[in-house]
C-alpha cells in the first residue's frame, strides 16, 4: 500500500481515511486508470476543471435560478416598459446576479470521525453520570475554528467528533432554518417522498445550508441524491443549480457520464457533451486516449463513443442525434404522429399536442378556433416561454406542481431550440 | 442585563454562577460580579456574562457548558478576578485549569457510593438465593 | 391523531387556567348522549367533534361537497366572527372552540374547528397553504384568519413540522462560501454575498425618471372650484 501524506489544516488534522482500496470518499469505482493518491479537493479547484464546470452549468433564469420560491417576506411584482436593447441589458445584469447564485458547493473530503484525547484522568472516574461538553464562545472564532471538548464520565478529555462540534455550533450560533437536530427530511422515508416529488434541489440547498461541506453526513447525503438522480436520469432537476458542478465532477470522477451524455445528446447540446468529455479526460487522465487541441466538439464526442463501447445502450439518444441530427423530442413527436395516423382519435385532445412553431398560430394548435378569431403573436422569452398559450394546471399537490414549487418544464426545451 | 455598578469603586471582581431559569428548571450563567460581598442573583449587579452552564443533561446525556475563554483570560489574568469554586471546577474539567480537588473528592465519593450500592445488590441477591434454597430444602423432606 | 394534537396543545396552554376556573369536575355527557357535530348539524354547542384519519381528510378536500361548500376559495374567506363593528377593531381571538373533553363550547366555531374533517396536519399541505401569506412561508395574521388561539398554535406547529418533513418547500437561505476558508491554495476573493430575495428588478432596471414639463399650468383660474361654476350652470338651466 502506498504511504499517504499527512496534511495539517487549521485546528483539525486531515488524514485521508485508511480505506484499503480508495484514497478518497468521492471515488466509488476503481478502474485500471485510478491513480492511488488523487487529491480530489485539489482537482476540483484547478482552473480548467472550474472553467469546464461553469461552462456546463447553463443559466436558466426563469425556471431555475430566479424561479418563484416561498420567502419570508412578501414582494410585489414589478412591471417595466423598456426597449429591446434595455431588455437585453437587464437580462445581462440578471445573468450576472445568477452567476453568483450558481457558486459551486465546495467538494471536500469528510472530516475525520476520530477524536484526539487531550488528557486521561483515571482518578476522575464517575465524577458525574453524564458527559460535559465545553464550547468556546470567544468572539472572533469561526464555525470551523471553534474549540469543542468533551469530558467523559470516566475522566478522559477529548476533542469533539464532527457531529458534536457542528451541533454545538448550531446550538450557540443559531441561524434561521438551522435547527439543532437534523430535520427528518434528511432521512427515510421523508427523503424518499421528497425525491419522488422531484425536490432534489430543495433538499440539497437545505443540506448545504444546514451542514458544513466537509461533514461526513452531508457528503453521504449529497452522494446518495446524486446517485438517485443518475439512476433515474432526471437531470433536469439539478441543471442550472449550484449543485450541478459538484454533480458533474462526481460523475466524471467515477467514470459515470454516459447517462448525462445521453441527456445532453437528446437535447442536441453538443458543446455540453464535448465539455463533459473534456472534463472526464481532465479528471481522469488516460495517456492512451487524449484530446488534441483543435478537435471539434463532434469529433471529441464521436471518439469518446467509439472508445467506450461498453455503454452503448445507455447513450441511444446521443447516437440518434449524432447519426441523424434529430432531437429526442422530435423523435418522440414522430412516434406520436405515427401512432395518431395509425389510430386516429375522436375528440382530439388539444392539450396533448406538442406545440411547435408550425402549430402555434394555426387552428390545430393550442388555441384552436380562437386563432381564427384573433391574430396570434408569439413572444419569445428567456428560457421556457409559454408563447401564446398560458394555461397552467392550478392547485397542484403531489407532484410538487404548486405555484411556489416547480414551474412546468415540459415545453422549455422545445421553445429554447426555436 | 442592565449594568448599574461602576467597577472603579469596587474591590476585586468575582466570577461565579448566577442562577436563572424557572421552577424545576435551573440554568446558570457564568458571570463577572464587581464584588464578592454583594448579592449574587440579581441582574443589575452583573458586569459581564462569560458563559453558560446547563445542569440538566440533554437527550444525549450531555451537560452543555459554554465558556468565553478570551474574556475569561482577561478577567483572570489582567484584572485578577476571584473565581468561585463551581466555576473553578468547570474550568478544571474543561482543561483550562488543573482539575479542582473538589472534583476528585466528588469522584471518589461517587465511586464509593456505586461500590456500596453494588455490594448491597449482591448481598440482596445472595439473600434471595439463600431463602430460595431454604424454601426448596424445607419443601423437599415433605 | 386529532385528539393527541389538540390535547397536547391544550395541556400546554390552558391547563392551569382551566383548572382554576372549573373547580370540581362537573358531569360530562358521553359522545353517545351529546351527539357528534357533523357538518350538516347547525348548532354544535355541547356536541363532540368527530375524528377522521388524514386519508379521509385529503379525500374530503378533493370531493364535490368540499368544492360546493368552499367554492375553491380558502376556508377563512367564508367565515366572519360575530362581532359588533369593524374587523379591524375586533376583540382578541378566543382561546379555544373545543374544550378538553372534545365538545364544542360555542355554536359559531372557527373555520377549522367547525368542519368535522378539517384539522391541521403536516401530511396535508393544501390546508396549511391556505393559511400562508401569498408568496411566503409565514402564516397570516390570526385576526385575519378568524381562527381560535388553539388552532393558530396548531397551524404554526404543523407548518414547522411540514417544513421539516419536506411536505412544504420554501426558499432556503443562500449560503455564500468563501473558498479561501476551505481550500488552501485558493487566492481569489469571494464575490459580493447574495441573498435569496435580495435584489429586485427595480434595482437592476431603475424606473427612468422622466421629466414631464408643465405647460399651460392651470393657475389663477378656478377650474376645480366646481361650486362657483355650478351656480352659473344652475342659473342657466333655470
Amino acid at each position: 500500500m502506498l504511504k499517504v501524506k499527512l496534511r495539517l489544516c487549521c485546528a483539525l488534522a486531515r488524514i485521508p481515511p485508511t480505506d484499503a482500496r480508495f484514497s478518497s470518499q468521492w471515488i466509488k469505482v476503481s478502474t485500471s486508470t485510478t491513480p492511488e493518491n488523487v487529491n480530489v479537493e485539489k482537482l476540483f479547484v484547478e482552473k480548467d476543471v472550474q472553467k469546464l464546470l461553469t461552462d456546463l452549468t447553463e443559466i436558466d433564469l426563469e425556471n431555475k435560478v430566479f424561479r418563484p420560491r416561498r420567502t419570508s417576506i412578501q414582494q410585489r411584482s414589478h412591471f417595466a416598459l423598456m426597449t429591446d436593447e434595455r431588455l437585453e441589458k437587464t437580462r445581462e445584469r440578471m445573468r450576472e446576479e445568477a452567476r453568483r447564485f450558481l457558486q459551486f458547493v465546495p467538494v471536500k473530503e469528510p472530516r475525520q470521525e476520530s477524536v484526539q484525547v487531550l488528557a486521561k484522568d483515571a482518578e476522575l472516574q464517575d465524577f458525574d453520570t453524564s458527559k460535559f461538553v465545553f464550547t468556546d464562545i470567544t468572539f472572533d472564532a469561526t464555525d470551523q475554528d471553534r474549540t469543542v471538548v468533551v469530558r467523559e464520565p470516566d475522566g478522559t478529555l477529548r476533542t469533539a467528533n464532527p457531529e458534536e462540534h457542528d451541533r454545538m455550533n448550531r446550538t450557540y450560533y443559531q441561524k434561521p432554518n438551522r435547527p439543532v437536530n437534523p430535520p427528518p427530511l434528511f432521512s427515510d422515508p421523508y427523503l424518499q417522498n421528497a425525491l419522488d416529488k422531484d425536490e432534489h434541489e430543495f433538499v440539497l440547498d437545505w443540506a448545504c445550508w444546514f451542514y458544513e461541506p466537509d461533514d461526513p453526513s452531508y457528503i453521504r447525503l449529497s452522494q446518495f441524491i446524486f446517485d438517485r438522480i443518475n439512476e433515474s436520469s432526471k437531470f433536469n432537476v439539478i441543471t442550472s443549480t449550484r449543485h450541478f458542478g459538484p454533480f458533474a465532477f462526481y460523475l466524471a470522477l467515477n467514470d459515470n457520464i454516459p447517462r448525462l451524455l445521453n441527456y445532453f445528446g437528446g437535447l442536441g447540446r453538443l458543446a455540453d457533451c464535448a465539455n463533459l468529455v473534456r472534463l472526464q479526460k481532465t479528471v481522469r487522465p488516460d495517456w492512451r486516449v487524449t484530446i488534441a487541441q483543435g478537435d471539434s466538439d463532434e469529433k471529441i464526442v464521436k471518439d469518446f463513443v467509439k472508445q467506450n463501447a461498453r455503454f452503448r445502450d445507455e447513450i441511444s439518444d446521443l447516437n440518434t442525434f449524432l447519426n441523424t441530427g434529430k432531437l429526442k423530442l422530435e423523435v418522440e413527436q414522430e412516434h406520436h404522429a405515427v401512432r395518431e395516423r395509425v389510430a386516429p382519435r375522436f375528440g382530439f385532445d388539444k392539450r396533448r399536442t406538442r406545440i411547435t412553431s408550425a402549430n402555434i398560430r394555426g387552428a390545430d394548435g393550442p388555441l384552436g378556433e380562437l386563432s381564427e378569431m384573433y391574430s396570434v403573436k408569439v413572444v419569445k422569452s428567456e428560457g421556457s416561454g409559454e408563447g401564446a398559450e398560458g394555461a397552467e394546471k392550478k392547485g397542484g399537490e403531489g407532484r410538487g406542481k404548486g405555484r411556489w414549487n416547480r414551474r412546468n418544464q415540459k415545453k422549455s426545451d422545445d421553445d429554447k431550440k426555436e | 442585563m442592565r449594568k448599574l455598578v461602576i467597577p472603579k469603586y469596587y474591590g476585586r471582581p468575582s466570577i461565579g454562577l448566577a442562577l436563572f431559569g424557572c421552577t424545576n428548571r435551573p440554568f446558570y450563567h457564568v458571570c463577572v460580579f464587581p464584588d464578592r460581598a454583594l448579592g449574587r442573583r440579581y441582574e443589575s449587579n452583573i458586569l459581564e456574562q462569560v458563559g453558560t452552564f446547563d445542569p440538566l443533561p440533554n437527550q444525549k446525556n450531555e451537560k452543555l457548558v459554554a465558556l468565553n475563554f478570551g474574556r475569561l483570560k482577561y478577567w483572570i489574568g489582567e484584572r485578577n478576578a476571584h473565581i468561585s469554586v463551581p466555576v473553578l471546577e468547570l474550568l478544571g474539567l474543561s482543561g483550562l485549569f488543573p482539575i479542582h480537588p473538589k472534583s476528585f473528592i466528588r469522584a471518589k465519593d461517587n465511586r464509593q457510593l456505586i461500590a456500596d450500592q453494588q455490594l448491597k445488590i449482591a448481598a440482596e441477591a445472595a439473600e434471595a438465593e439463600k431463602i430460595a434454597e431454604e424454601q426448596s430444602s424445607s419443601s423437599q423432606p415433605q | 391523531m386529532l385528539a393527541t394534537g389538540g390535547t397536547v396543545a391544550r395541556r400546554l396552554i390552558h391547563s392551569s387556567y382551566r383548572l382554576a376556573c372549573e373547580g370540581k369536575t362537573k358531569e360530562v355527557p358521553t359522545p353517545e348522549e351529546a351527539g357528534y357535530a357533523y357538518n350538516h348539524v347547525d348548532r354544535k354547542k355541547g356536541m363532540y367533534k368527530p375524528q377522521h384519519s388524514i386519508a379521509e381528510q385529503i379525500s374530503y378536500m378533493k370531493s364535490k361537497s368540499y368544492a360546493d361548500a368552499y367554492k375553491g376559495l380558502p376556508i377563512y374567506r367564508w367565515y366572519k366572527r360575530n362581532i359588533k363593528g369593524q374587523s379591524k377593531l375586533q376583540p382578541p381571538p378566543r382561546l379555544f372552540c373545543i374544550d378538553k373533553h372534545g365538545r364544542f363550547n360555542l355554536n359559531h366555531a372557527c373555520p377549522v374547528c367547525r368542519d368535522e374533517y378539517l384539522y391541521f396536519d403536516y401530511r396535508n399541505p393544501s390546508l396549511l397553504e391556505q393559511f400562508l401569506a401569498d408568496g411566503t412561508d409565514q402564516p397570516i395574521d390570526i385576526l385575519k384568519s378568524g381562527l381560535c388561539r388553539e388552532q393558530y398554535t396548531l397551524l404554526r406547529a404543523q407548518l414547522l413540522k411540514a417544513k421539516e418533513h419536506g411536505t412544504i418547500t420554501f426558499g432556503v437561505e443562500f449560503r455564500n462560501f468563501d473558498y479561501r476558508l476551505y481550500y488552501k491554495d485558493w487566492t481569489a476573493e469571494p464575490g459580493k454575498p447574495v441573498e435569496r430575495a435580495g435584489i429586485r428588478l427595480q434595482d437592476i432596471h431603475p424606473d427612468p425618471l422622466v421629466h414631464f414639463p408643465t405647460f399651460k399650468n392651470d393657475k389663477n383660474n378656478d377650474w376645480d372650484e366646481w361650486w362657483i361654476r355650478h351656480d352659473k350652470f344652475a342659473r342657466k338651466a333655470k
